[in-house]
């Protein structure tokens, strides 16, 4: 694909800062990219996943495709390139999970950068990867772990989930655990939710009642990992009041658990002391 | 200044704890005789007296205190920092008595500063005043004068105010009130929104094009920065209101009237209880915290509903505080 731009050169990765964004189409990620692509029944997959793959050689990253059920997957021009299929992979005896894909992909990508490419580039079928469908938990579980995965700078996954293969609950879990979208989708929730480093996670956008569901989820998630989240909120635009229960639940139910929030905005101190939650018996701090 | 006496009311209005007493007044001689009178008891009796008046009153109230043995208990609470929201006020009280009290009787002495309200501000006034006495149904017994300046006032205020306070201090007498009426709040109607209103109508899913819709207008008309933050959370409550209880949907319309941009939502709910987002939320209460915040963030809110005509709350943000 002539005239693309490759983001690479000394250094790149300390200048590119990691912000939640939507994107048109599948040209324009970058290494340490994690889009969620919401698959529509009009939507060309395979022309896109195919487009996607090929612009592996034209980056000069290593393709690691997941999902694909047959050769309409085609690894195109990419240097060198797997296509793992988990439903066939049961089939055939192994345990293929949602650990094994991050295990791969970590895996994969540590093998790409010992072979000289610049990155890992993935694409996962998700409904291969849960042929069943997935709980909301599951997916916060999954794809948080496999963003603190990516803050390494050496993959970019896309991960493809398809509407008919998964709750409508699902789906907005999957939106707001993924710090790049492909596309925009009004109905879905307003917030993101991306790790920034160790034990700590950007929010970004709009956490309002219609997304506190999978906020809290999220959070349930995060404080099962850690003794202390710390959630960065400068790319916060608003929390309301039900976003911020979500977060004194979260912390107040794993015993032993805080959550930190760090660059909240005066508007968003100013409704957390009207609602009285800055008292002790919290477990969320806002720090200065 | 004469001298008042200050004998209880009336047995039939002692079953209730909370003493709710209009003092009609003309001119500042009398207000300070009819104060100065109700200070003085209640420090002859021990009780903490709680005063709540503009910055003139509160000067002449503390110069005829002044050197006097009554002046010791008596605190001037600060209602500006409340804003111009009376929705703010019944929770403000229930602090302010509940730190004072400590399970002492107090007394407290309240008036609103009227000039320069809205005609939307008075009515919301008018209905905290009726709001009142639900409020303080089953609070600890305190007594709360809420001084009235006849000469100054609307003539429609006073009368409003005299349906809505069961207690009267008249003549140096307190005594029941034999205008009070208990009976619902009889709301006036709403006044027309300005020609040509924004409409948006809204579901789940769409919280997001409500607040687009609100930025966008309160951008063209300067509101910006924080108090623009605080109008779309508030938003995102009241429109999550039609959403989870009203029925799914609603209709958002704004506008600007004098130097408020109001943003009406519209739903089919019914919001029972009169006191909603009256009362500080506790922190383990489920539910109940939407209102709570609207009212604090916003300068005004106006809510109406019934079964029949359904909900409707409409915000005022002043454009240039």
């Amino acid at each position: 694909m002539a005239g693309k731009m490759i983001p690479s050169g000394p250094g790149w990765k300390e200048r590119h800062m990691r912000n939640s964004r939507a994107v048109p189409t599948l040209d324009p990620v970058e290494v340490g990219d994690h889009v969620c692509w919401l698959v529509g029944p009009d939507d060309d997959f395979t022309t896109t996943a195919r487009a996607f793959a090929a612009d592996g050689a034209l980056f000069g990253d290593k393709v690691l495709l997941i999902g694909a059920p047959d050769t309409r997957w085609s690894l195109g021009g990419a240097p060198q390139g797997l296509v793992l299929d988990p439903v066939a992979e049961r089939v055939g005896g192994a345990a293929w999970d949602p650990a094994a894909m991050l295990e791969t992909v970590r895996r994969e990508a540590d093998a790409a950068s010992r072979q000289g490419f610049r990155a890992l580039r993935v694409l996962a079928r998700m409904d291969r990867v849960w042929p069943g469908g997935a709980s909301p938990r599951e997916i916060a579980q999954h794809e948080l772990g496999l963003d603190g995965l990516l803050l390494a700078g050496s993959a970019v996954v896309v991960c493809a989930y398809h509407h008919v293969g998964f709750h409508p609950t699902a789906l907005e879990q999957a939106v707001g655990v993924h710090p790049h979208q492909l596309g925009t989708h009004a109905e879905m929730p307003d917030f993101r939710m991306y790790s920034a480093g160790t034990d700590s996670w950007s929010v970004s956008g709009v956490v309002d009642f219609e997304g506190a569901g999978a906020f809290r989820t999220a959070l349930d998630e995060l404080v099962a990992r850690c003794a202390t989240v710390r959630l960065r909120c400068e790319d916060l635009e608003l929390m309301d009041a039900a976003g911020m229960r979500a977060l004194v639940d979260a912390a107040r139910e794993s015993p032993g658990r805080r959550i930190v929030i760090e660059n909240a905005d005066e508007t968003f101190r100013r409704c957390w002391s009207l609602l009285g939650y800055d008292v002790p018996q919290i477990p969320v701090e806002l720090a200065p | 200044m004469s001298e008042n006496s200050t004998t209880s009311p009336e047995a039939s209005h002692q079953d209730s704890p909370f003493r709710h007493e209009l003092y009609p007044y003309e001119g500042d001689a009398q207000f300070l005789d009819g104060v100065m009178s109700f200070i003085r008891d209640a420090r002859a009796g021990s009780e903490l007296v709680l005063v709540a008046v503009a910055e003139p009153k509160e000067r002449m109230l503390r110069t005829e205190l002044e050197g006097t043995d009554a002046a010791g208990g008596v605190t001037f609470l600060d209602t500006a920092a409340l804003g111009r929201n009376p929705g703010r006020l019944i929770p403000a009280w229930r602090d302010w008595v509940s730190k004072a009290a400590e399970g002492h009787p107090v007394r407290g002495i309240s008036e609103s500063a009227w000039n320069g309200r809205s005609p939307a501000e008075s009515t919301e006034f008018g209905y905290h005043e009726w709001l009142l006495n639900l409020a303080f149904a089953e609070s600890p017994t305190w007594w709360l004068m809420c001084p009235y300046d006849t000469a100054a006032l609307e003539p429609a205020t006073l009368e409003a105010a005299r349906r809505c306070h069961p207690l009267l201090l008249s003549d140096g007498t307190h005594g029941p009130n034999g205008s009070y009426v208990q009976e619902p709040y009889a709301f006036p109607e709403f006044a027309p929104a300005a020609d040509h209103p924004q409409e948006l109508p809204y579901q789940r899913g769409l919280l997001s094009a409500v607040r687009a819709h609100i930025a966008a207008c309160a951008t063209r008309h300067g509101l910006d920065g924080a108090r623009l933050r605080e109008l779309l959370i508030a938003a995102c409550e009241i429109a999550g209101n039609s959403i989870k209880h009203g029925g799914g949907r609603g209709v958002l319309r704004t506008w600007v009237e004098g130097e408020d941009l109001i943003c009406e939502f519209h739903d089919s709910g019914h919001l029972k209880d009169p006191l909603v987002g009256r009362f500080r939320p506790t922190v383990d209460q489920v539910g109940g915290r939407g209102l709570w915040l609207v009212h604090q963030l916003c300068d005004l809110v106006q809510i109406r509903s019934t079964a029949e005509a359904g909900t409707t709350i409409r915000l005022h943000t002043r454009l240039f505080p």
